[in-house]
C-alpha cells in the first residue's frame, strides 16, 4: 500500500504504528494508534477501541526492511480476524517522512 | 602458458586465507521457548582464521526487541570471540526469526547471522475478537480455546469486565479443548469487554488470556463510497485518538 493512496481514503483509514512506543512517543503519523508485539497485550484493547468494522488498516514500522509491520497485520488478520482490509504502507515511516 | 598461469595460482594461495576472515562456529541457530521464559540469550562463536587482525565495525540486528553484545572489537589471528545476543520476546508468540548482521573491516559482505526461536504458546484461542454492529440480532457469539499438543492446561474459569457482555465457559474436553460463550444483552449501543480466561498452567505463574469484545456502531451507508472516504460525512476519528504528530495521543490529546 502507498502512502498516497492511504492517504487518499481520508478518514476511513485507521493507521497503526507498529515501531517501539518510544518512536511513537517522539513522533507518529496524525492520529495513529500504537500497537506493536512488545506490549501486544496492553495495547490491542485500545487499538480495538478506536478500530471500526470496514475501516481501511494501514500499518507501518520503521522502514523497507522491518518486519514489524508484517507481524502486527498478521497478528490482526489470524488473532483478532477483524472485518475488513489490513494493509502494510510501502517503505513505513521513511515515506511518511519523505512525503513531501 | 604456466607462466601466465603461475601468478594467479599463487595469488589466490596467499589470498584466500586473508579473505577468511572471521569463521563462524554455528551462524545459524535456532530455540523454542514459551512465553514465561521472558526472553532468550545466546553466544554466537567466532575465530579469526586469517593472517591479519579483524576489526568488527558494526553489530546490527533485524528488530528492536533484539540486541547483540561484543566485549571487544579487534581479534588477532587465530583470536577467539563472541556475539551475545538477546532476544526479549514481548507478547510476541510463535516463529521468529532475527537477523544479526556483522560489519567488519574485511573486504567480504557483512556476515549474516540468524535466530530462530519458535515461542510456544500453551492456550491458542480462536479468534480473540468477537464483535457485532449496532442493531445486529442478539446472538451468541463462540471462541474456541485449545491447549497445545502434549500440554494439559486447565480453564478454571472466564470473567467479563462488562455485564452487559457475559461470557459462558464450556468444556470439551478437560485439558485440552474449551469454548467460551459470549452474549450481549442488547445491541443499541456500543459496548466494550474484556474477558480474562484463567488457567491452571503453568502450575508456578499460571497464565490467563484475554477475549475482546466490542459492540462497534454499523459504518453509515457512504462509508464505502470513494467520495465519501475523501469527503467529512463518515464517522470521524475519535477525539481520544491523537491528532498532533511527536505526541502520544494518550498523554497528550490535543488538537488542533
Amino acid at each position: 500500500m502507498t502512502l498516497a493512496t492511504a492517504q487518499s481514503w481520508g478518514s476511513q483509514v485507521l493507521w497503526v504504528d507498529a515501531r517501539p512506543r518510544a518512536k511513537f512517543e517522539r513522533e507518529h503519523i496524525p492520529g495513529a494508534v500504537l500497537l506493536n508485539e512488545d506490549e501486544w497485550v496492553r495495547l490491542v484493547g485500545p487499538f480495538l477501541d478506536e478500530w471500526e468494522p470496514g475501516k481501511n488498516i494501514v500499518v507501518y514500522c520503521d522502514g523497507g526492511s522491518c518486519d514489524a509491520s508484517q507481524a502486527v497485520v498478521k497478528r490482526i488478520k489470524e488473532e483478532l480476524q477483524v472485518d475488513g482490509p489490513v494493509w502494510v504502507l510501502q517503505e513505513g515511516w521513511d515515506a511518511w517522512l519523505q512525503r513531501k | 602458458m604456466l607462466r601466465a598461469v603461475l601468478p594467479i595460482c599463487c595469488f589466490a594461495i596467499v589470498a584466500a586465507p586473508l579473505r577468511a576472515g572471521l569463521v563462524w562456529e554455528k551462524s545459524a541457530q535456532s530455540f523454542h521457548r514459551t512465553p514465561g521464559d521472558g526472553h532468550l540469550e545466546t553466544k554466537f562463536v567466532f575465530r579469526n582464521n586469517g593472517k591479519a587482525p579483524v576489526t568488527i565495525r558494526k553489530v546490527r540486528t533485524s528488530c528492536g526487541c533484539t540486541s547483540a553484545k561484543l566485549v571487544k572489537n579487534t581479534f588477532d589471528p587465530g583470536e577467539r570471540g563472541e556475539i551475545t545476543v538477546r532476544f526479549t520476546f514481548g507478547d510476541r508468540k510463535g516463529p521468529h526469526r532475527k537477523i544479526i548482521a556483522v560489519d567488519t573491516d574485511e573486504k567480504t559482505d557483512a556476515a549474516q547471522l540468524s535466530l530462530q526461536v519458535w515461542i510456544h504458546e500453551p492456550l491458542t484461542i480462536a479468534p480473540a475478537l468477537v464483535f457485532w454492529k449496532t442493531g445486529d440480532a442478539i446472538a451468541a457469539k463462540t471462541v474456541q480455546l485449545n491447549a497445545e499438543s502434549g500440554t494439559p492446561v486447565r480453564v478454571k474459569g472466564v470473567a467479563s469486565s462488562n455485564p452487559r457482555l457475559a461470557a459462558k465457559l464450556e468444556t470439551i474436553k478437560p485439558g485440552g479443548q474449551y469454548v467460551v460463550s459470549i452474549t450481549p444483552s442488547d445491541t443499541s449501543k456500543k459496548e466494550s469487554a474484556e474477558i480474562t480466561v484463567e488457567t491452571d498452567f503453568p502450575a508456578d505463574q499460571p497464565r490467563s488470556y484475554t477475549i475482546h469484545a466490542r459492540i462497534k456502531r454499523s459504518p453509515r451507508r457512504c462509508a464505502s463510497s470513494p467520495s465519501c472516504s475523501r469527503s467529512r460525512s463518515c464517522p470521524r476519528s475519535s477525539p481520544a485518538r491523537s491528532s498532533s504528530p511527536g505526541k502520544s495521543p494518550r498523554r497528550s490529546p490535543k488538537t488542533k
